[in-house]
Parts: structure tokens; sequence; C-alpha cells
């Protein structure tokens, strides 16, 4: 599937205007954070970017599965790969989606949480053993966007300068 | 509100310290200091209290990277004339040149009272449960200040948060104890967040958003937007979970002069 333009265009406007934050699951990328609900007594976080203000609910409705979309989505963060940066798979597995923006990335599948983690450092894409481990990973490229259901967990092996918007859904 | 009294039109640049971390809180600083200058035609002496101009200090407990290098500033100043200090998480609507000029009456620092400022637990539920001086805005008559403040190269070496230590020697949470050295400024001067700090709150237990009283976007004189987790930017050294400003119109301030300084930045670029 590819990217939808709104999401190309919040990517674009996002990583010009704002300065990265910190995202425990990017550890070491600039990330920027636009939406998320949170499961304690936090109140939902939604960005004050004037043009995530005005284009959120349009960027919302070309991500989401049903109209509900702002009862469905946990987080909308962007993501900006730099020197250092890497990107961990979430635990809490649900529905997650990795629309890349900019720079194709690898993105890696696996039933095994563990096994996922155990990836974050690959020699040889093509030497590894996948297979064995229950694992694939895909090359998804630029402007392309890839989707897992809540079996699966997920995660970027993200370069320099990449940008993706990540988006986590909450279980239903 | 008080109405702060202009001792004199002193010529005189303003010599603002600015507290900010090394790295993370850049977009701010050029955010608050162009809108500084686009308020004042006074001249403007800038310096940045970073980490990095003190890599000595002990800094274990602060809530920021800067918590107490403000307390630096007499002795920077050789214990000689005025100093004003801000955070640099602020954005100037009024010239600064006025809040210089304050009178403070002969005493030694000039700072806007905070109703709801936690004091220590010894004093719940007692009337000093809350509410002292904040040091987010001081004017300092650095000569005055020294008598209050300990030595640079015991600051550094400080075990703890000297600032709470200060504040303690000062007379917190007793305010009758501070008033014949502290000027209560303007609280338009240090907005928290769009709100009025200096209100007299009749429920100290007030801290909800919903239960502060806000000014008007055009009564601000200079927003503070002081709580780490609501700020916009989101510096990578808050801790906090993000959370989402309540007062959006003040937001599309922050994000249209953004607008402005980056793109002024980019013309570096060309």
């Amino acid at each position: 599937m590819l990217v939808p333009q709104s999401v190309t265009d919040l990517c674009n406007e996002v990583t010009t205007w704002m300065d990265g934050q910190r995202d425990q699951q990017f550890p070491f990328c600039d990330t920027y954070l636009m939406w998320q609900d949170f499961d304690q007594k936090l109140d939902r976080y939604n960005c004050t970017l004037p043009y995530w203000r005005e284009h959120g609910n349009t960027v919302m409705e070309d991500i989401a599965i049903k109209g509900d979309f702002k009862e469905e989505i946990r987080k909308i963060v962007i993501v900006k790969g730099t020197a250092k940066g890497i990107a961990l798979p979430c635990p809490f597995m649900s529905r997650e989606s990795y629309y890349v923006v900019k720079k194709d990335t690898k993105i890696v599948l696996g039933k095994s949480y563990n096994n996922v983690l155990n990836t974050l450092e690959v020699p040889d894409y093509k030497l590894y053993s996948w297979k064995s481990r229950e694992l694939e990973y895909q090359n998804v490229k630029e402007g392309e966007m890839l989707s897992t259901g809540n079996r699966y967990a997920m995660n970027a092996h993200i370069q320099e300068g990449a940008v993706f918007l990540y988006v986590k859904f909450k279980n239903q | 509100m008080l109405n702060s009294k202009i001792n004199k039109t002193s010529t005189e640049p303003v010599r603002l310290f600015i507290g900010t971390s090394d790295t993370h809180d850049r977009t701010i600083e050029k955010i608050y200091l162009y809108s500084i200058l686009k308020n004042t035609n006074h001249k403007v002496e800038v310096t940045w209290l970073r980490p990095s101009m003190f890599p000595d200090w002990r800094r274990k407990g602060w809530g920021t990277p800067f918590t107490c290098f403000r307390y630096a500033i007499p002795e920077l100043c050789n214990f000689k004339g005025r100093a004003l200090y801000t955070d640099c998480d602020m954005i100037n609507f009024r010239d600064i040149a006025h809040l210089w000029n304050t009178d403070l009456n002969g005493k030694a620092f000039g700072m806007v009272w905070d109703s709801l400022q936690m004091n220590s637990p010894k004093y719940k539920d007692t009337p000093q449960e809350r509410g002292w001086w904040c040091d987010s805005v001081v004017l300092f008559d650095c000569e005055k200040a020294k008598e209050y403040i300990i030595p640079i190269e015991k600051q550094a070496t400080f075990d703890g948060t000297y600032k709470w230590n200060f504040m303690q020697n000062i007379g917190s949470p007793f305010r009758d104890k501070s008033e014949d050295f502290v000027e209560q400024l303007d609280a338009r001067w240090n907005s928290f967040d769009g709100y009025d700090t200096s209100y007299p709150y009749k429920e100290l237990k007030a801290q909800s958003w919903e239960s502060k009283v806000p000014f008007d976007k055009d009564e601000i004189w200079q927003l503070h937007i002081t709580a780490l987790s609501y700020q916009p930017w989101h510096p990578k050294y808050n801790p906090h979970a993000k959370a989402t400003h309540k007062r959006q119109e003040l937001m599309e301030i922050f994000w249209k002069y953004n607008y402005e300084v980056k793109t002024l930045d980019k013309l570096n670029e060309i």
C-alpha cells in the first residue's frame, strides 16, 4: 500500500519546522509526537502545531481502518533517523503501521518479540537465517507502508535521514 | 495584580542572564530573544547560563539542567549593579526595560509571588502549605544580594539543590520574614503558562488547570511556558510524559515565532 499524501505532507511540514523530541521506543532518533492516548488517567496528547490541528483529522482518517479513528489509534509519532538512532519493537502487541516517507527502510516481523529485538544488529541481511528464527524482513520502499496485526512484533531498521510515520492502534 | 513602580528610566543596557540547557532549548532561546528585541529599544546584554559554563558543578536533583546557576549571578557581576535573571522558556510581550527599571525599594531581590508554590511537607494543612517567591524571574541588586547567597565555589559543591536552601534561608515559607529584602514583581512578568500565579486562591489545594485564574492573552507581559510536560518543543531532558498545553491560542504564538526564527535561520542555508 502507498503512503497517503496527507501523511507525506505532514511529515515534511513537521520535520521542517519542529525540533526533534525523545521517545523511548526510538532511542537517539528525532521524534515528533502528534497524538497519544494513554491507558492511565493522563489526558490524551494532541500536538499543538497549527498544521496538525488543521490537517490531523484528515491524516487520522487516512490511516485508520474504521471510522471511529480517535478511539482506535493509540499513538502517532513521526520518526527521523539520526547517526545513532534505532527503533525498538513494542512489547505490547497490537496493530502497528509504518508509513515510510523518506529512504527505503527494512522492517522485521516475527511472532516472538525477543527474536525481533535480537535483530537490532544484522551484519548481512542475505546471510542472516531469518527462517530458522521465524522472522522475515521486508525492504519497504519510500512512499510505501506496512502494517501488522496484533500477533506480530515489528521493528524498523532505521537509517540516518530516513523519515517514517509510526502508528500504534489499540487492541479492540 | 500589582502595579509595579518604575524607578528610573535608565539608559544602561539590560543586563540579562538566561538559564538554559546546552543544546536542547535552542529554538525557544531564539524565540525568547527575538520576542524581547521586538518589544524594546533598549540595548540588551545577554549571558546564557548553560551547564558548559559551569562544568564542575554538582547538579544532582535539579529539575532542569540549569536550575541553580541563577544564584551565581550577583558574584558573576562582582556584586555590583543590577542584573536580571529569567529562565529561557519564555516569550516576551512588553518592553523588558520596564522590568529592568522596576523600583526594588532598596531591596535585594524582585520576584513574583506564586500562591500555589508547594512548600515543605511539614507545612501540610497549615496556612504555609503553599505560596512562595518564584525564582524564574529575578531582578537582583547584586550588592545587596551578596548577604543572602553563598559564594559560587560553595554553590558548585553544594550537596543537594541549593535553591531550596536559599529559599529556606530567606524565610520560606513565612512571607513576612522576607519582606524587607524581597520586592514583589507584577505577576504579568512571569505568567506561568498564561495564568496568574499571585492570585489569592482561597482553595490552596487548587492545582488543576481549570481552577487557575488565566490572564487574557493581551494582559501577559511575559509568558513563562514552565510546565515541562506541556512545553510544545518537549526538550529531550524532560523525563515526564508529554502533555498538551491548555492554552492553544498561546501555543499559536509560540509556533508563529518558531516559524519566523527558523525562517531567519534558513537564510544561512542560501
